[in-house]
C-alpha cells in the first residue's frame, strides 16, 4: 500500500538523488529532496509519507545501511547495494487526507461539541508525565524538570487565540515556537501541531492548513523526521492512526474513546498522546467555527 | 548552579520510548541533579540554555544530532552517567539492551522473528484492534489467544472459520485461561499435569474443574478455552470442534471434559455428534443442560463443574465412579441435611439458629461470571426456581460493572464496595463469595476480603446484627496465592469454606429459612 502522496515526491526526487537515513526494525527512512520517505512495514500502517512492504521481520538484518544510495522512479524504488527493489506500480493506492461529505462535517461538529467534555476527562486521567501530556490539565506541572512545558504553555494559549481569531498568519508565526520543541524523535511541539491540523482538517476549520506558512525552513527547526509529517500535515495528509483516533473520538461512546486513546498512549514514549493534546484543541477549534457549523 | 557535562550523537536516529528509557536511566543515578536528553532543535537548545544545561557543544548541534547534558557537582558521576548514555547509544552493550527488548516485541512480525517456531500467539489488545491482530497472527501460522473482549460475532466468526481453514486454534474472543502444554495462560492456576483434557466456553468454570481435578489427585494434559461465545448459534461451536479434534489425537489426553453453559440444540447436536467419533471417554458439563440428550449421544452428564471434576479423576485415577452427589438436590426439609455431620454442616446449623426474623436473602457477589451461573443453577435446585429468584448472585466481572475498573479477580475493592452494601442491609443472611487464585488473579484476594469481612461484621455488630459468609477457593497449593494459605485467612474471620462453588451455594440454600416463612415476613 503507498500514500497518494509518494508518487508525486518520487517523480521530483531525481535518480541517485535518495539515501537510506535510518533503518529500524519496521521503518526504513530514505532521504529524499521534499523530506523523508519511509518504507514501513504493514504493521505501522498507513503513514502520509510511507510506502506499506513486507521486508521481513526485521529491517535492519535485511543487507540495508545508512548512506546507501535509493534509486526511484514512479514505479520502483532500488537499493543497489543492498539487492533490493520494490516495485509500486501495483500496490494499492492509499489517501492520507480527510474525505467526509460536508453533511458530515457539520454533524461531526455537533458530535464534537456534545462529547468534548467528556472526552477531555476521560483523556485527561490517562495523560501521562512526558510530553506535553501534562498540559491537558491546567494545573499540572508534572515532570517539567527542563521547563519545556513553562515554555510551550503561553505559546499554546496565544496560538489557540490566533487560531479563535481566525488570524492564520499569526498562527503560523506562533507555531514556530513549538516546532522542534520537547522530547523525542518527533519532539512533542511537533506532534502536537500535526494533531491541531488533524482536528482542523477532520472538521472542514477554515484555519486547517495554517502551518503552510511555517514550514520554510522547518529541516533547520526539527528533526528530518518530523519536518516532513509536519508539511503532510500543513497539506491536509495524515498517518493512519492519527485518522483512526479522530474517528473514534468524532463518533463513539466513551468506551471505544478510552480504547482509541490507550491506543495512542502506546505510540513512542509520547507521541501519541501529544498528538491527541493537539486533536483536542484542533476539534475544538473546528466545531466551534462557524463555518464548520452550517 | 552545578558543572555541565554533555555529548554530542551526531544524526542518531533512536525511537523515543528508547530515548525515554535512556534518560530516565541516567536521572535516577546518584550524584546526578538534573539531566536532558532530547534532540538538538533549536527550540530544544533554548530550554537547555534557560534550565543551564546547554554546554557549548551542544549549542553547536544541529536538530537531527542527539544531546545528552547532565548537571552535577559530581564529576565522576556525571562522566560515568555520560558513558552509560554513549553505552546504551552506541557501545556493545546496546546489543544488551536491545535483547532485553526482545520480549517486549512491538508487534506480531516482530514477535516472530524474536521467537522463530513460536506457535501461538497471545493477543490482548481493546477489542476494537483484536481482530487485525488475530488476523497477522494467523495468517503468520500461529494459533491465538485471544484474551481481548469486545470484538463483535461477526469478526469471531471471520477468525474462527480462517483458523479451521489452517488446522489452527482461535483461542477466544474474551477467553480468560488455558493451560498448553502445561503453560498457563491468562488467569489459569498451577494445576497438576496429567491425562484428563479440558474445552471450555467459560473462563473460571475451567479454572473451577482444572483446580478440584488437582485437588482430587488427577492431573490436565490441556485445557484449551475457546471464549464464552463459541457455542453461540452464530460460531457453531467452530473452536470446541476444533479443540476436540486437537485431544482426540493429542496421546497425552486419555479423556475429555468438555465445559459451557448449555449451547443451542443445534450446536449441542454439532458437538455430541463429534462425541461420537472420538474414541475416548468424553464428559459432557453443559452447565443446566439436559443430561439425557448427552448420556443419547455416548458420553457422560455431569451438571456441576465439581461432578465434571469428580467423574474426570476418578476415570483418570482408575477409582470407582463417584455416586450422585446430590448437590443438585433440593432442600427437602427447612433445614441443613441431618445426615451430614462435617463441619461446615455444624456451621450452617450454628449460623442457621442464630438468624433473625427478617434476615432471608443470599447475596452472592461473584468474581467468576461462570461461578456466578453455577450458583444459580444450585439455588434453583436447591430451593425451586421462584424462591430462588428472591436471592440475588451477581457476576461483579461482567462489563456492566467493569467499565473503567480492573476485573475483581485482580482489584478487590469493587467487590468490597458491594460486600458492605450487602452486608448492611438486614435482609441478608448470608453473603456467597468465590475467591479465584491463579496466575492472573489479584496477589492475595481472600487478605483483601478478610479485611472488608471484618470491618462488615464490626458494623453489623453494632447494630446486634449477624450475617454468614459462605466462600469457595478456586485454586491450587502450587498457586503463587497457596491455596491453603488463603482459605486460612478467610477461616479466621469465620467464613464457612467449601471445597468446591456448588457446594458453597449448596451450603449457603440451607442456611436461609425457607421462602415460605421470608416472603411472609417481607413481602
Amino acid at each position: 500500500m503507498v500514500s497518494d502522496a509518494v508518487p508525486r515526491r518520487l517523480a521530483h526526487a531525481g535518480l541517485d538523488a535518495m539515501r537510506i537515513q535510518s533503518i529500524y526494525r519496521s521503518v526504513v527512512n530514505i532521504t529524499t529532496s521534499d523530506g523523508l520517505l519511509c518504507v514501513a512495514s504493514p504493521d505501522v500502517g498507513g503513514l502520509p509519507n510511507g510506502i506499506q512492504v513486507d521486508l521481513g521481520a526485521d529491517s535492519r538484518v535485511i543487507g540495508l545501511e545508512p548512506g546507501m544510495v535509493v534509486q526511484a522512479g514512479r514505479t520502483r524504488l532500488r537499493v543497489p547495494a543492498a539487492d533490493l527493489e520494490i516495485r509500486l506500480d501495483s500496490a494499492a493506492r492509499w489517501s492520507a487526507r480527510f474525505r467526509s461529505p460536508r453533511g458530515s462535517r457539520v454533524s461531526g461538529a455537533a458530535g464534537w461539541r456534545a462529547r468534548a467534555s467528556a472526552t477531555r476527562t476521560i483523556a485527561g486521567a490517562r495523560m501521562s508525565t512526558g510530553g506535553f501530556g501534562p498540559l491537558l490539565r491546567e494545573d499540572a506541572t508534572d515532570g517539567d524538570r527542563t521547563g519545556t512545558l513553562a515554555v510551550a504553555r503561553p505559546i499554546v494559549v496565544a496560538l489557540v487565540a490566533a487560531l479563535e481569531a481566525d488570524d492564520r498568519s499569526a498562527a503560523a508565526d506562533i507555531a514556530i515556537g513549538l516546532i522542534g520543541l520537547g522530547p523525542g524523535l518527533t519532539p512533542s511541539g511537533d506532534d502536537a501541531l500535526v494533531g491541531m491540523e488533524a482536528g482542523l482538517h477532520a472538521l472542514g476549520a477554515p484555519t486547517a492548513g495554517f502551518l503552510a506558512s511555517a514550514v520554510d525552513g522547518l529541516e533547520d527547526r526539527t528533526t528530518a523526521l518530523a519536518a516532513t509529517l509536519l508539511r503532510h500535515a500543513a497539506a491536509g495528509e495524515f498517518a493512519e492512526r492519527l485518522h483512526r483516533l479522530v474517528g473514534a473520538l468524532l463518533g463513539s461512546d466513551d468506551e471505544t474513546v478510552a480504547t482509541a486513546i490507550d491506543r495512542a498512549a502506546s505510540w513512542g514514549a509520547t507521541s501519541g498522546m501529544d498528538s491527541l493534546f493537539g486533536v483536542l484543541i484542533g476539534l475544538d477549534l473546528a466545531s466551534r467555527d462557524p463555518m464548520a457549523q452550517h | 548552579m552545578s558543572p555541565i557535562q554533555s555529548r554530542v550523537f551526531r544524526n542518531s536516529y533512536r525511537d523515543s520510548v528508547e530515548l525515554m528509557q535512556i534518560a530516565a536511566e541516567i536521572e535516577s543515578l546518584a550524584g546526578i541533579d538534573r539531566a536532558g536528553l532530547v534532540m538538538a532543535t533549536p527550540a530544544n537548545r533554548e530550554v537547555l540554555a534557560a534550565a543551564g544545561l546547554l554546554s557549548e557543544e551542544a549549542a553547536a548541534a544541529g536538530p537531527n544530532d542527539l544531546v545528552v547534558a547532565i548537571a552535577s557537582s559530581d564529576g565522576t558521576a556525571a562522566g560515568q552517567a555520560l558513558e552509560l548514555a554513549a553505552t546504551r547509544l552506541t557501545g556493545p552493550g546496546n546489543e544488551g539492551s536491545r535483547e532485553a527488548t526482545r520480549l517486549d516485541a512491538g508487534t506480531i512480525a516482530e514477535g516472530v522473528i524474536e521467537l522463530p517456531g513460536a506457535n501461538l500467539a497471545l493477543i490482548s489488545t481493546p477489542g476494537t484492534y483484536a481482530t487485525a491482530e488475530a488476523l497477522k497472527a494467523l495468517k503468520r501460522g500461529l494459533n491465538v489467544f485471544l484474551f481481548s473482549d469486545n470484538v463483535p460475532v461477526e469478526d469471531e466468526i471471520e477468525l474462527k472459520s480462517m483458523a479451521r481453514a489452517k488446522g489452527l486454534l482461535v483461542m477466544g474472543p474474551d477467553c480468560g485461561t488455558a493451560i498448553l502444554d502445561g503453560v498457563p495462560l491468562g488467569f489459569a492456576n498451577a494445576v497438576r499435569r496429567g491425562t484428563i483434557g479440558l474445552v471450555g466456553a467459560s473462563g473460571t468454570g475451567l479454572q473451577q474443574v482444572s483446580c478440584l481435578i488437582d485437588r482430587f489427585g488427577a492431573g490436565v494434559s490441556q485445557a484449551i478455552g475457546v471464549g464464552g461465545r463459541d457455542l453461540d448459534e452464530r460460531v457453531g461451536g467452530a473452536m470446541m470442534l476444533a479443540a476436540l479434534e486437537r485431544l482426540a489425537d493429542d496421546p497425552g489426553t486419555e479423556l475429555i471434559v468438555l465445559i459451557s453453559k448449555p449451547p443451542s440444540v443445534f450446536v449441542t447436536e454439532l458437538v455430541l455428534a463429534a462425541t461420537q467419533a472420538i474414541a475416548k471417554p468424553v464428559i459432557v458439563n453443559f452447565l443446566g443442560g439436559d443430561p439425557a440428550t448427552v448420556t443419547a449421544a455416548g458420553s457422560i452428564p455431569a451438571p456441576t463443574f465439581e461432578a465434571a471434576a469428580a467423574l474426570a479423576s476418578a476415570m483418570a485415577l482408575g477409582r470407582p465412579i463417584p455416586a450422585d452427589d446430590r448437590l443438585l438436590d433440593p432442600v427437602t426439609d427447612d433445614g441443613p441435611d441431618p445426615e451430614v455431620d462435617d463441619e461446615s454442616m455444624r456451621a450452617v446449623r450454628e449460623v442457621r439458629a442464630g438468624l433473625e426474623h427478617g434476615q432471608w436473602r443470599i447475596r452472592g457477589l461473584y468474581s467468576g461470571g461462570s461461578l456466578a451461573g453455577e450458583a444459580k443453577l444450585v439455588l434453583r435446585a436447591s430451593l425451586g426456581a421462584e424462591a430462588a429468584k428472591r436471592h440475588e448472585i451477581i457476576d461483579l466481572g461482567d462489563d456492566e460493572y467493569t467499565v473503567g475498573r480492573p476485573h475483581p479477580m485482580i482489584d478487590p475493592r469493587l467487590r468490597n464496595e458491594h460486600l458492605s452494601a450487602a452486608a448492611g442491609d438486614p435482609a441478608t443472611a448470608v453473603i456467597l463469595l468465590d475467591v479465584v487464585l491463579g496466575y492472573g488473579s489479584n496477589p492475595d484476594p481472600a487478605g483483601a476480603l478478610a479485611s472488608a469481612i471484618h470491618v462488615a461484621r464490626v458494623d453489623a455488630a453494632a447494630e446486634d446484627r449477624r450475617f454468614a459468609v459462605v466462600a469457595s477457593v478456586c485454586g491450587t497449593s502450587g498457586d503463587p496465592q497457596d491455596l491453603r494459605a488463603q482459605e486460612a485467612c478467610l477461616a479466621d474471620v469465620g467464613v464457612i469454606l467449601a471445597p468446591s462453588n456448588a457446594r458453597a451455594a449448596w451450603l449457603a440454600a440451607r442456611i436461609v429459612p425457607s421462602m415460605t416463612v421470608a416472603v411472609g415476613g417481607h413481602g
